[in-house]
């Protein structure tokens, strides 16, 4: 059987194929793609479209036949014979989509990058905006995001903010902070067209991670206490017995290491 | 002169579907069972009666072994195996005379047979019990990871949620292994700082981050990744070795991809005739890996040729050897530069051996003997160590994951980034009704406790990987909206006073896990 023969159905057991190489274990993402890359682009190149192109980090298990959208549902959702007992079925109706409090979270994506998702209760909104009166035309909702590093923030203390202005009606961001190892703190307000800004919702304060190796600094050492068990840190039965400092009698040595 | 600590991590989400006579997603369970979880309990089986001394540190999830103490998933598994058999039988019949085929279904005859040998006569089912014998006569060290693998950094923003899964998750081991789980296996290796303070309240006493984990730790650690280091709460952190993860993976000199390594792909679901195969595929006729593959990888080509076991033993021997000595050069190497001997943690997905590497479990059995047998190393677990070097340096490993590009957007991307809103808001309001209902009575008590099922099963990880990965979205997505959904309404019924006997005992039924659940741990 060559690529050639591959009828429709072939090719998206080829998808399939696709995806349970990524669905393998997951290990260095980027050693997978390269040992089984091109095989994977080829298969995708046959196969009914995916949503997204970007490397591949692989499926923390197999998933087969997993194949085209339309097929795979079918296949799953295929009742069997009916069993006496009573069912679940899925559940009717959507998620929220809203919970009724302000709300302000910000979530790390890497050591450049914040997530920011919120909640304005509309009579948050009216409220804020009755608050600025004349000033309430020409203002727009900014999330302003501070730079707090060891700092307590208390809205005006801040080393530096900037205002990121997103898009209308959205309740999530993106924001590209740029600066590893900080602490940032963000506000939810309304900057009116003179510049005043109205916080109505704050934020938690997150860190983005580090890049990179810390300054050498100062070493500490500690001493772990053994548990209660006696031995220190675990506690054992069994033939392989761990080298005991104190030398216990009867302790083996097979594992220390010459 | 140096120790060499590998750590499999076996987990799988909680897939059940009472619902339906078959479904397409327990398959990973049987799968999982029957190519990897079965071969590794042989490996330590060998290993015991040869008296070989070695360790080595394997996790489950709280969900797998959920799983694998389920009566209709142990059924519907024993179906599996038995069907596979029989294709086996079938598939020995059909090749006879082939001589590049025939040993090759011969094999899987033998394979397949001694799979349903080992889970039926030997361990009756039971194979976590199978994996805690193996514990207590020393040749493992079983740990445990959140209780539905959550990715605990996205999930800090409701703190309680956090809590649960560590603490349920400890609970679940107890329940399991009879004792108290020494390490934590964080999902994905994702850490954030003050995580390590929920794990010492819950009693772990060490958990695993990626390379940069330690490498950009504060302050620096001297042994790099080579020693572990201890938070300020007390619990120490063993980071990944890059160089043994390259060994396996890399395209220049991993092993998996070597061209007499049996080829994943070439599956007889997708390639023997239809009307022959179709009992054995999906119901809807949907061709299906079965696990029985006959070719090599051969190269990068289509054209695969047969599979030659003994030319693949001999792969794996060479391979096994090259990493057992690329490991003795690594630890002399380090040793020079360390005031105590180096460890090498090597985790990998427990999957890895046998279902995506055919020969990873005779790869690892081989790997466990050289070290063994080789002056200056041994193998070990992250517990030994403790135990052995229990003088550590101070230092707050940094914000990392093992995920691509090592932090979190894999399950932060657009994909899935709209999923974290509806799980703090749910968790925050659960937390809230399990402190307003401090001493329920029974129907409450249940409703709450159904209700936190539910949200911990939608916190799955696996969920927001499947999005962000393009793959089973629909399943995905719809089950962190049935769990979500089912959360709510059970949060709404309980401040309503208006609990559904009948549905809360069908949902009971359904998401069954952690049968010891109480909603007060998450008080």
């Amino acid at each position: 059987m060559t690529i050639g023969d591959v009828g429709e159905a072939g090719r998206a057991s080829l998808g399939a194929l696709a995806d349970l190489v990524r669905s393998a274990a997951r290990l260095v993402q980027a050693e997978i793609e390269t040992v089984a890359g091109p095989v994977l682009r080829a298969a995708e190149r046959l196969a009914p479209r995916r949503t997204h192109d970007h490397p591949e980090p692989v499926a923390p298990f197999g998933q087969p036949g997993g194949g085209a959208q339309e097929q795979v549902e079918e296949a799953k959702y295929y009742v069997g014979a009916p069993i006496g007992r009573p069912v679940v079925d899925r559940e009717v109706g959507e998620l929220p989509r809203s919970y009724g409090t302000d709300r302000l979270v910000l979530l790390p994506r890497d050591p450049w990058w914040l997530f920011a998702y919120w909640e304005i209760t509309p009579a948050s909104r009216v409220e804020a905006l009755r608050a600025l009166g004349d000033e309430a035309a020409g203002t727009r909702e900014v999330l302003r995001v501070y730079d707090v590093t060891f700092i307590e923030f208390d809205g005006q203390n801040a080393w530096s903010w900037f205002d990121v202005d997103f898009a209308p009606g959205a309740e999530s961001w993106y924001v590209n902070v740029g600066k590893p190892a900080t602490s940032y703190c963000a506000e939810l307000g309304l900057r009116t067209a003179s510049g005043r800004f109205l916080p109505l919702v704050r934020a938690a304060t997150v860190q983005t991670p580090s890049s990179q190796p810390a300054p050498e600094a100062q070493v500490r050492w500690a001493t772990l206490k053994p548990t209660a068990g006696g031995s220190p840190g675990v506690a054992w039965s069994g033939r392989y017995v761990p080298t005991d400092p104190a030398g216990a009698p009867g302790s083996s040595d097979l594992h220390t290491p010459r | 002169m140096g120790t060499v600590a590998f750590i499999l991590h076996a987990h799988l989400p909680f897939v059940r579907h009472p619902e339906h006579e078959e479904f397409l997603e327990e398959r990973w369970l049987y799968e999982a069972i029957t190519e990897t979880y079965i071969p590794l309990l042989e490996m330590l089986d060998a290993l015991d009666r040869d008296g070989v001394a070695t360790r080595l540190t394997i996790s489950f999830s709280p969900t797998l072994l959920a799983m694998l103490g389920d009566r209709l998933l142990r059924g519907r598994y024993l179906r599996h195996l038995d069907q596979l058999v029989e294709l086996a039988e079938k598939e020995e019949r059909r090749t006879r005379g082939d001589g590049a085929f025939h040993p090759l279904a011969e094999m899987y005859l033998a394979r397949c047979s001694r799979a349903r040998t080992v889970y039926l006569d030997e361990w009756q089912h039971d194979l976590t019990a199978a994996f805690r014998s193996f514990q207590e006569r020393g040749l493992i060290d079983v740990i445990t990871c959140g209780a539905t693998h959550g990715f605990l950094p996205l999930l800090a923003a409701a703190p309680a949620a956090v809590r649960t899964q560590i603490e349920v998750a400890a609970n679940e081991y107890r329940r399991f292994f009879g004792r108290t789980a020494e390490g934590f296996w964080l999902p994905e290796c994702a850490y954030q700082p003050g995580l390590d303070v929920e794990l010492a309240r819950a009693g772990f006493r060490w958990f695993a981050v990626d390379t940069h984990g330690l490498t950009n730790a504060a302050p620096r650690p001297v042994a790099g990744a080579y020693a572990p280091i201890v938070c300020d709460s007390g619990v120490a952190a063993f980071a990944r070795d890059p160089d043994s993860s390259k060994q396996v993976w890399s395209a220049d000199e991993g092993y998996p991809g070597d061209c007499w390594y049996r080829d994943f792909y070439r599956d007889i679901g997708f390639d023997l005739e239809y009307d022959y195969i179709k009992p054995y595929l999906l119901p809807t006729g949907e061709r299906i890996h079965t696990g029985l593959k006959y070719h090599r990888i051969t190269g990068r080509t289509d054209q695969k040729l047969p599979y030659e076991p003994a030319r693949a033993r001999e792969r794996v021997q060479a391979h096994a050897a090259h990493f057992v000595e690329a490991r003795q050069r690594q630890v002399e190497w380090l040793a020079h530069s360390m005031d105590r001997p180096p460890i090498i943690v090597c985790p990998y997905d427990a999957e890895l051996f046998g279902h995506w590497w055919f020969e990873g479990p005779q790869w690892l059995e081989l790997v466990l003997r050289g070290l063994a047998a080789t002056p200056g190393l041994a193998a070990t677990t992250p517990g030994d160590d403790l135990a052995r070097h229990p003088t550590l340096q101070v230092a707050t490993p940094a914000a990392s994951s093992w995920g691509w590009k090592g932090y979190n957007e894999v399950w932060l991307a657009g994909e899935n980034d709209w999923l974290y809103r509806h799980l703090h808001a749910t968790g925050e309001r659960l937390h809230g009704l399990c402190r307003r209902y401090p001493g329920a009575d029974e129907r409450t008590r249940r409703a709450l406790t159904q209700a936190l099922r539910e949200l911990m099963l939608a916190q799955a990880s696996d969920w927001a990987f499947m999005m962000s990965r393009g793959t089973t979205v629909d399943y995905a997505v719809r089950r962190v909206k049935d769990h979500l959904l089912r959360c709510q309404r059970l949060c709404d019924e309980v401040e309503a006073g208006t609990v559904d006997d009948l549905r809360l005992a069908a949902l009971e039924d359904t998401d069954n896990l952690f049968p010891a659940l109480d909603y007060r741990v998450m008080v």
